[in-house]
């Protein structure tokens, strides 16, 4: 009935809506693996990789077909702890990303606000963010030592420097009409930062996460290869010495899956935060 | 009232190898205009009349000259020593001229800008754009949406309050961006070429709407157009600017009774008039 207050409903609304919600952020992310069109390429490829070492065409110790992997992957968890290994990595790198989006983002703001600032700041950068983040590897440990601080610090170089050009460029390149036109009405600066300037700049914001997440990743694994001791990088770098590929391979899936995960939120976030750029 | 004295504006233009030569938009430009008038600004594309309406509302320092908005000067003219241009340039290190401070909105209740390309922000709705001119003014959070909802009501758009820019027609965002000029409450609209990127018969409708807006509020129009017969319709007196460099070659005072259709003898013989001042020179 329509205007009828419903108190006890609207509670189960918002859990309902919630539902929608994740259901159509799994459909769109995860969806195409699930779609008929997997079945060209993706399916056949894993038919193949079961069957050519049952048929002992290839051997079965070099490429361990998908069903071997499944129970290395559940002996992972049984005996090597897989899950809390995940959770340091997941840790660290949550730790190094907190750290470098709350640094970055802000300085690229400040950046591509102001020439003044973006001039005296950028010439550091440019030096800096050219230099591949592995290569910080060895003057890091020596700093550092190799536990937390240098894994948090590393992956920190990865994401820092995508989001920071990102965010400066986006933000520099703001159409100067918008600003012109809050200017006229008697914005602050601030103001025009904070509704012109960031909303402008959201997807080129978002892309230079991206990237941060993906170099992030990899940053995690460098590094926990080389702490040793935990954390999904450690595992990867067991398998090696124990000649256990099966193991690796399923870290290499679990590093993937993650990486895409994150991606696809990021992608969902940004669908979410810029309805308005959808043209109907 | 607006005055403006000899306005001359000179851009640097690089000319290769290095070199830049000063080019000059306007020519000792200077008009009065009374309150509550609709006076047109009539030349072609690139004659320099956005530029002189950037001048009027503070968004661009004239080279000489200035503008006086109720006897009071917006801008500082910009220096031609090299001494002078350094200090400028400190000075405003961290706020542009036209900024009014960092933190603190300051709402102007002299001058609001209509640009031809709308820039309405596109990741605000119809409503929010509006409330967003309404915060500036310092109106309190509770009311914004029902003031916000009188302005859109009257350029007609409570219907589209809720959609965002991207999903509306050229006319209606015409509409959107007079609504927030309103919103301000300004003494003073100045309006770019407003009408431009919108067909012919939204142009029509959004021109009458203008019209009846502007007797009922008894605010300032000034509107810059390259379309002769949107000017003589609309306005009280008609500026001719010549080809670049801008300058001023002739003014029309117009006064048929409104509304004006394009087609009655009175209009037609006024236009005539303004593509004099074009053609015999």
């Amino acid at each position: 009935m329509p205007g009828t207050p419903l108190i006890a409903g609207e509670a189960e609304g918002r859990w309902r809506r919630l539902l929608v919600e994740v259901r159509l952020f799994w459909r769109s992310s995860f969806g195409s693996l699930l779609s008929r069109e997997s079945l060209t390429v993706l399916v056949p490829l894993l038919i193949f990789w079961e069957v050519l070492p049952l048929l002992g065409l290839v051997p079965a110790s070099l490429v361990p077909p998908p069903s071997t992997l499944v129970s290395a992957c559940s002996q992972m968890f049984q005996k090597q702890h897989l899950l809390a290994h995940l959770g340091e990595s997941a840790l660290r790198f949550l730790l190094g990303f907190a750290l470098a989006v709350a640094t970055a983002f802000p300085l690229g703001v400040v950046m591509g606000w102001n020439r003044f600032i973006r001039k005296h700041c950028l010439p550091l950068f440019q030096i800096l963010a050219p230099i591949p983040p592995p290569a910080w590897v060895p003057v890091t440990i020596i700093v550092l030592g190799i536990g937390l601080p240098m894994q948090v610090f590393l992956i920190f170089l990865g994401v820092f420097y995508p989001v920071l050009f990102s965010t400066y460029q986006g933000i520099s390149e703001t159409n100067p009409r918008y600003i012109a036109s809050a200017r006229v009405f008697g914005a602050s600066e601030f103001t025009i930062i904070t509704h012109v300037h960031i909303w402008h700049a959201l997807g080129s914001v978002i892309m230079g996460i991206r990237i941060g997440i993906a170099l992030g990743l990899v940053m995690l694994v460098v590094a926990e290869m080389q702490s040793g001791g935990s954390g999904i990088g450690y595992l990867l770098l067991r398998g090696k010495e124990y000649f256990q590929i099966d193991r690796m391979v399923v870290c290499m899936l679990i590093l993937g899956a993650a990486g895409w995960l994150m991606t696809e939120i990021m992608k969902y976030a940004e669908l979410k935060l810029a309805v308005w750029r959808i043209e109907r | 009232m607006i005055e403006a004295v000899a306005i001359t504006k000179t851009f640097p233009i690089s000319s290769g190898q290095g070199r830049t030569t000063d080019k000059t938009v306007l020519q000792s430009v200077s008009l009065t205009i009374g309150d509550g008038a609709f006076v047109s600004l009539v030349g072609p594309t690139g004659c320099g009349k956005s530029t002189f309406l950037e001048i009027l509302a503070g968004l661009q320092a004239p080279s000489h000259g200035e503008v006086r908005i109720d006897g009071t000067r917006l801008l500082e003219p910009l220096p031609n020593t090299p001494s002078g241009i350094k200090a400028y340039r400190k000075k405003h290190r961290f706020l542009s001229p036209i900024a009014n401070s960092l933190f603190r909105n300051k709402p102007r209740h002299d001058i609001a800008m209509i640009f031809q390309d709308y820039a309405v922000f596109p990741w605000m709705t119809a409503r929010q754009n509006v409330q967003f001119v309404l915060g500036l003014r310092g109106v309190p959070r509770g009311e914004r949406e029902k003031l916000a909802r009188h302005y859109l009501a009257m350029v007609g758009l409570e219907e589209a309050a809720n959609s965002y820019p991207a999903h509306m027609s050229g006319g209606m965002r015409q509409r959107l961006a007079l609504a927030r000029a309103f919103s301000a409450e300004p003494g003073i609209i100045l309006m770019d070429e407003p009408f431009a990127a919108v067909d012919a018969l939204t142009r029509e409708k959004l021109q009458d709407d203008l019209v009846r807006l502007w007797e009922t509020s008894g605010i300032t129009i000034v509107l810059a157009t390259h379309d002769v017969g949107e000017a003589v319709c609309l306005s009280d007196e008609v500026y001719v600017f010549s080809p670049a460099p801008g300058a001023i070659r002739g003014r029309v005072a117009i006064d048929v009774p409104r509304p004006r259709r394009h087609q009655t003898v009175a209009v037609q013989g006024l236009k005539e008039q303004v593509l004099s001042h074009f053609l015999n020179t």
